[in-house]
């Protein structure tokens, strides 16, 4: 079962895609279906046409999906075979016969499953797919004859998995990158947690400080682990493995420029501990916030000014020079919303700069301006049409000092600006 | 106008150039350099936590940049970037830190980690952890809003840790309004609002400056020696005299050897 939404166009839109998964698995004999709920493409797939196209449902179509499963059998329901069996003997053979029937009856006498996997087939009901995870490089695990329920002894059962993991990596020179720690509770229910870092760790107290975040973090927002009866099995494993270089993490390239630098070992040695020391910041706050939370911008290649940085998880690591400034670009805040605020103007002439504008029910009188910078919107990046902005860093006679824009051009024509260009403040300069 | 006030600018730094080149600058002389230098080591000695707050809301983003000048002024040379720590409703107020911006105040992309955090609570777990680690060149905080008698706690609790580290931490403080009077007990304090900077004319209106700020000090008398509490100084990217007096800072350019088509005013 694969979750293809919105993916579908990478490789030539939906058609393209079923026809290169069938062909990469013909000799297993292999049928797809695509289509808006699993179920329905579970049917699809088994039940549906020959040709590959009428096994591709319209996105979105309810009608078109009822339809296509009036025409399959019962047995595409997924339902008992002995379930399907009796709906066929008693004349109801395809999905379109008990659909309008009256669901009491059936259900007495077939069971609610019918109806569940029919509401999951027609998207009535929520059917998640339950994705298959990648099998762990290094897996260490302990069980217990009776499940464990204190979160000190999760935690040292961790710290003591963690020293087993790192002999393993330690024989095949590697270090730690993507870790989970998978919890069996004596009832059957399976609660997984995962910590990244930000490089090959390979030191069993590093590991526990790491997952011992991550339960803080749990007791304080979801109110802990739910424990149920115990833990009767904890799996330690090591999803992603790197070669680890024990000499790697002493090192800077800024170190040969400086004092204390290429000749000088206290300086590599104080440079290592430093970058250590980071490394291991920015990973254990990603485990308690979440790797969402902590962050480093990455040049974009994109002049729009909301998209020239992307925030990225600190913890993949420091981000690459951004390019050179182009020639005439102007300079930029220190500060921008993520939702640029409208504001009213005033200016002497319709297409003019503004003389004083109003934001957040002040004032401001403009005492000087530069501008405009013209910034056209990226036409080959997005098909929703968009206006062109003229950016202008403005000073009010406070001091204070703004990066307004105006979105739209006078005279022009559009959809999109129906009463004429409209003014934002999107950044504020220190 | 030119366009973008280009050739403006470079007639104004052109001024700006000769007039150095003609008067001077003040850490020239070598019995200042060397008075600026025991400055500079008796501040990052005593004062490693810093406060800096707006005279009013709407100089937030003043308080911003110096905070991020003085955090960069403080860091230089230290190694490892800037942190700056902030309240997920301050972020939503003021707007994010945006990253082409921070160049103008001597730091540099890969030179800067933001931590948004939800929970005011969280922005001051994270500074403790963060003060601990010995990890950043220099720390600033950014709590949404912040009472008084919390301000003096956290100041009381983390400025003797920053000192024990040796890290550098600036709490960005909302407004203290007339009501809640800027008394934080913290040596080195600032009330920072916007201030009109020196800038160069251009046709009927002038172009704007780059960052200048009015900053008003705060700290307990004696404290920094040559300066009375309350006094007022103006600060701006082409000046010196008043980070070199209080705290023995030069300014972000110059320090890089980096174009100063962006970075002098």
């Amino acid at each position: 079962m694969l979750d293809v939404a919105g993916a579908a166009h990478l490789f030539g839109g939906e058609a393209a895609l079923v026809a290169l998964v069938e062909e990469k698995l013909a000799r297993h004999g292999a049928r797809t279906g695509l289509a808006d709920t699993p179920e329905a493409a579970w049917a699809l797939a088994r039940y549906g046409p020959d040709l590959p196209r009428e096994r591709i449902l319209p996105a979105g179509d309810a009608k078109a999906l009822a339809r296509a499963m009036a025409n399959l059998p019962v047995a595409a329901l997924r339902i008992e075979l002995e379930a399907a069996r009796a709906l066929s003997q008693t004349g109801l053979k395809c999905i379109g016969d008990i659909v309008h029937r009256p669901r009491a009856p059936i259900v007495a006498r077939f069971g609610a499953q019918v109806f569940a996997r029919l509401d999951a087939m027609m998207g009535l009901a929520k059917s998640p797919i339950s994705p298959r995870f990648e099998a762990p490089a290094y897996v260490a695990e302990r069980r217990f004859a009776e499940g464990i329920l204190a979160r000190e002894q999760i935690e040292s059962t961790i710290a003591s998995l963690a020293r087993d993991l790192c002999d393993m990596l330690a024989r095949h020179d590697e270090g730690a990158r993507s870790l989970a720690v998978i919890l069996f509770r004596v009832d059957g229910v399976v609660r997984r947690i995962d910590c990244a870092a930000s490089r090959p760790l390979r030191e069993p107290s590093a590991i526990a400080r790491l997952f011992r975040e991550k339960m803080e973090a749990l007791s304080r927002d979801e109110g802990g682990l739910d424990v149920g009866y115990g833990f009767d099995l904890v799996r330690l494993a090591v999803m992603q493995a790197e070669k680890f270089t024990p000499g790697q993490s002493g090192f800077k390239l800024s170190n040969l420029a400086g004092p204390g630098s290429a000749n000088d070992s206290r300086g590599f040695h104080r440079v290592g501990r430093a970058d250590d020391a980071l490394a291991d910041f920015l990973d254990r706050m990603s485990a308690r916030f979440g790797a969402h939370r902590v962050l480093r911008f990455w040049p974009q290649d994109s002049h729009m000014p909301e998209a020239a940085a992307l925030a990225m998880p600190a913890s993949r690591g420091a981000p690459p020079q951004p390019p050179p400034e182009p020639e005439g670009r102007g300079l930029r805040p220190l500060r921008l919303f993520e939702k640029p605020e409208p504001i009213e103007t005033i200016a002497e002439v319709p297409d003019g700069p503004p003389l004083r504008f109003r934001w957040r029910r002040a004032m401001h009188e403009v005492v000087a301006i530069e501008g405009p910078e013209r910034i056209a919107p990226q036409w080959w990046k997005s098909a929703a049409p968009s206006l062109t902005r003229d950016y202008f860093r403005v000073e009010d006679s406070n001091g204070r000092r703004f990066w307004l824009y105006r979105e739209g051009l006078y005279g022009a024509q559009s959809a999109l600006q129906v009463n004429g260009p409209r003014w934002f403040v999107q950044g504020l300069f220190a | 106008m030119s366009p973008g006030g280009r050739s403006d600018r470079i007639d104004f730094l052109r001024e700006a150039v000769a007039r150095i080149e003609a008067g001077g600058s003040s850490l020239e002389n070598k019995g200042l350099e060397d008075e600026a230098t025991r400055a500079e080591a008796r501040v990052r000695r005593r004062s490693a936590f810093f406060e800096i707050a707006p005279a009013a809301m709407s100089d937030g983003p003043a308080a911003a940049g110096f905070a991020l000048m003085a955090a960069s002024r403080l860091g230089a040379g230290e190694g490892g970037p800037i942190l700056w720590i902030a309240e997920e409703f301050a972020l939503l107020e003021s707007g994010v830190p945006h990253a082409p911006g921070l160049g103008l105040h001597g730091v540099g992309w890969g030179d800067f980690v933001l931590m948004r955090l939800p929970r005011r609570a969280d922005v001051f777990l994270a500074l403790e952890e963060a003060i601990r680690a010995r990890a950043f060149a220099a720390i600033v905080c950014e709590p949404a809003g912040l009472a008084e008698s919390d301000a003096r706690m956290f100041a009381r609790r983390l400025a003797p840790a920053a000192r024990a580290s040796g890290a550098r931490a600036i709490l960005l403080r909302p407004p203290a309004g007339p009501r809640a009077p800027f008394v934080a007990p913290t040596p080195m304090r600032f009330e920072v609002a916007a201030r009109p900077a020196p800038r160069p004319a251009a046709g009927r209106r002038p172009l704007p400056g780059f960052a200048a700020w009015r900053v008003r000090w705060t700290g307990p008398p004696g404290s920094l020696p040559g300066l009375e509490p309350g006094s007022v100084h103006d600060v701006d990217l082409s000046g010196e005299d008043f980070l070199s007096a209080a705290l023995s800072l030069r300014l972000p350019f110059g320090m890089d050897g980096a174009s100063p088509a962006c970075r002098v005013a």
